[in-house]
């Protein structure tokens, strides 16, 4: 593959702002990942989110250690980009 | 004519200890009753007693087996036993099943060491057994402690997490049609150190320290005498996998999803099922969920919930129901039975 078209994340961002109690006006990469909202079954969540819209899977250990949003979504942009290769 | 093995009964038993919703509320501090149950899909779990053992669960699910007048003891040719809390290190706990049951000596009898894929092993294992004319009737005992295992402040498994046994008579029918099989196994032992007990073999023996140090700097109190379940990663490991598995077991049984008429996945927890089930598409009037009384009991969750749904008449005689087992290992394992 040559060539990538960017990341579609809208869908994913609301899923994400469903799983942190947040609405979608308030989520943005500068948006952190505390232990209130960013806990075992949000983890659970957005693995499900990220599996369902990309098709790819997200390191376990990464994917929990990530500190805000845009973290998060870097991770998954990797993800992308490295599952495509194979 | 031919010989087939089927599944001809099964009988399950839940060890009397109980913990509740509420019990764990107000153990664990910040979780509320109703939270748990909408989580995990579980309101009981059912905990062995101190000097109650897989054994004995599994005794009694057979003496059940018995009792319901499914088959006498002395028809029993072979005791398979599923469990990965055995009694002893050795002797073989189905041997002293066999002498518990009063099964036949000249009945073969071994151990099998597997998690949630167990009893999918178990039925490959029995139907071997019976359509190589090795054994006319096997007894699938799959029992299970994992209570035994796990931290009490460790919530990741403790609220999902129960104790059960079930005992499943596979037996001989005359006919050429398969009503077991075919069979998907899948192994993945890079997943061995996320669902996984480290100490207490022989690779890290029970040692005063290790029965002391905190195996991470987290709340679970867990030391690597106890259970450890990275969820996440056993939920990225589901969601690859179980999908895989049955569509190789449709590919082979030259099926589609659409014929088969129940899905009967182990019974991990609530959240981890509704989301298989939504990758799959597949209708929730034919796929079972069903953790509300005894929660994840390990290799007994499927037989447990066939137990339930031929009960119930969910599952009728023709019916084609797939199975699927998977987790610790990483292990899984998928059949078709069709019900007799």
């Amino acid at each position: 593959m040559t060539r990538q078209a960017p990341m579609d994340d809208s869908a994913f961002m609301t899923d994400l702002a469903d799983v942190l109690n947040v609405s979608r006006d308030e989520l943005d990469e500068h948006t952190p990942l505390t232990d209130d909202n960013w806990d075992s079954l949000a983890h659970l969540a957005v693995i499900a989110a990220i599996d369902e819209r990309f098709g790819v899977t997200v390191p376990a250990k990464e994917l929990t250690a990530c500190a805000s949003v845009g973290a998060l979504l870097s991770l998954v942009r990797e993800s992308v980009r490295g599952q495509h290769r194979h | 004519m031919g010989t087939r093995a089927a599944i001809k009964a099964i009988a399950s038993f839940l060890p009397a200890g109980t913990l509740t919703n509420a019990q764990l509320a107000d153990e664990l501090g910040d979780w509320d009753a109703h939270e748990i149950l909408e989580k995990t899909g579980i309101a009981v779990r059912h905990v062995a007693a101190p000097d109650e053992c897989a054994s004995d669960l599994g005794v009694a699910a057979a003496q059940r087996l018995f009792e319901s007048g499914a088959c006498a003891r002395e028809d029993i040719d072979f005791l398979l036993f599923c469990t990965q809390s055995p009694d002893y290190f050795l002797p073989t706990t189905a041997c002293t099943i066999q002498d518990r049951l009063g099964l036949r000596t000249d009945c073969g009898a071994i151990d099998f060491n597997q998690g949630c894929s167990g009893f999918v092993y178990g039925l490959a294992l029995a139907k071997s057994l019976i359509e190589a004319a090795a054994a006319h009737n096997v007894l699938l005992i799959t029992a299970e402690t994992y209570t035994k295992f796990i931290h009490p402040r460790d919530r990741s498994v403790r609220t999902i997490f129960g104790d059960g046994a079930a005992a499943t008579l596979v037996g001989p029918v005359d006919g050429e049609r398969e009503l077991l099989g075919p069979f998907v196994f899948g192994t993945d032992g890079r997943g061995a150190q996320e669902l996984i007990v480290p100490g207490g073999g022989r690779r890290r023996p029970v040692a005063a320290r290790s029965v002391a140090t905190p195996a991470d700097d987290t709340e679970s109190g867990r030391t690597e005498q106890h259970l450890y379940m990275n969820g996440p990663e056993i939920f990225n490991f589901t969601l690859q996998a179980v999908p895989r598995a049955l569509a190789q077991l449709l590919a082979r049984s030259g099926r589609t999803a659409a014929d088969i008429d129940l899905f009967v996945f182990h019974q991990a927890n609530k959240f981890m099922l509704e989301r298989l089930r939504a990758k799959l598409r597949i209708p929730e009037q034919r796929f079972w969920i069903d953790l509300e009384t005894g929660g994840n009991t390990v290799s007994s969750t499927i037989p447990m919930a066939l137990e339930r749904a031929l009960a119930g008449g969910r599952i009728r005689p023709g019916h084609e129901v797939a199975l699927v087992g998977f987790g610790v290992g990483y292990s899984w394992a998928a059949t078709i039975m069709r019900a007799i």
